[in-house]
């Protein structure tokens, strides 16, 4: 990815994590602190969660497109990479307690829910464009 | 540069006479244009090649350098990308990313490369990576 889609796909991603963000604390806190309130201080919090957790995507920085393969090796550094930085900042902020493995297991476990739904829906809407083009393909220089 | 144009004779067949000590690049560049009118001029080395636009797989800019890959060889043309784009205006060529354009007669199958890209497998089952951004012309010219 060049520096110009990167930085496109980095604010677009901004605003997805914010959104994932406010989704996952809302369903967090509606099992281990149902009478959490939340201050402005937090939502500041979320913000700079968003830009850090926005970072990582520095990894698919490339003057070249990359191949198939280099996007899947990049995509599994991605993955440990911004889990490890959600955790320092959640636990640096007080939204888990490192000590409580089930809180610490609860968060991860959403944090890989909505990795990996996003990823299979992504996959599964290019699946359905790969599949009408190759189908247009065929029509129009096999045909 | 001294440019000259003389009539010719009646019945004689029109040509262009290149006078120089040597073929400089810009020489070699512009006779790249002249022929452009009938067929793709490429190097391989020393040797010079005529190619129809059908015998091209993809071309692609590789520091600087412009190169035509074919069925089972890669050839290297003087000409600048978006120069090649231009002659190949409504053609089968399109251009799928920053350095690539692809002749989309000779995809064999497109598959799904993450993050909104396609991976474009040839008939000669070499791969090229259809970038985001381009995805859109190529829906328009298959009409989706």
């Amino acid at each position: 990815m060049n520096a110009e889609n990167l930085l496109k796909t980095m604010f677009r991603s901004f605003f997805i994590i914010v959104t994932g963000i406010i989704a996952s604390m809302y369903v967090f806190c509606l099992i281990f602190y149902p009478d959490a309130s939340f201050s402005l201080h937090d939502i500041g919090g979320i913000l700079v969660m968003a830009f850090v957790s926005d970072l990582p995507y520095l990894l698919f920085y490339s003057g070249k497109e990359l191949s198939k393969k280099q996007m899947y090796i990049r995509k599994s550094i991605h993955l440990p990479v911004l889990l490890s930085v959600v955790l320092y900042f959640a636990s640096l902020w007080d939204w888990i307690s490192i000590n409580h493995t089930k809180e610490v297991l609860t968060f991860v476990l959403l944090f890989l829910f909505v990795y990996i739904m996003v990823f299979i829906t992504c996959k599964y809407q290019d699946q359905k464009l790969a599949d009408k083009l190759n189908h247009r393909l065929r029509e129009r220089y096999r045909s | 540069m001294k440019i000259v144009i003389e009539e010719s004779r009646d019945g004689e067949e029109d040509q262009i006479i290149i006078k120089c000590r040597e073929m400089t690049e810009e020489l070699i560049h512009l006779l790249a244009m002249i022929k452009l009118h009938d067929a793709l001029i490429a190097y391989d080395g020393t040797n010079i090649h005529r190619l129809q636009p059908k015998e091209i797989y993809y071309i692609e800019v590789v520091d600087n350098k412009t190169f035509l890959y074919c069925k089972d060889k890669v050839l290297e043309s003087k000409q600048k990308l978006y120069e090649l784009e231009s002659f190949l205006l409504n053609s089968d060529f399109l251009r799928v990313s920053k350095s690539v354009l692809l002749n989309l007669r000779k995809i064999k199958t497109l598959s799904p490369a993450l993050s909104g890209r396609f991976e474009a497998t040839l008939a000669n089952n070499e791969k090229v990576i259809i970038s985001r951004q381009y995805i859109s012309d190529l829906k328009k010219i298959l009409g989706i």
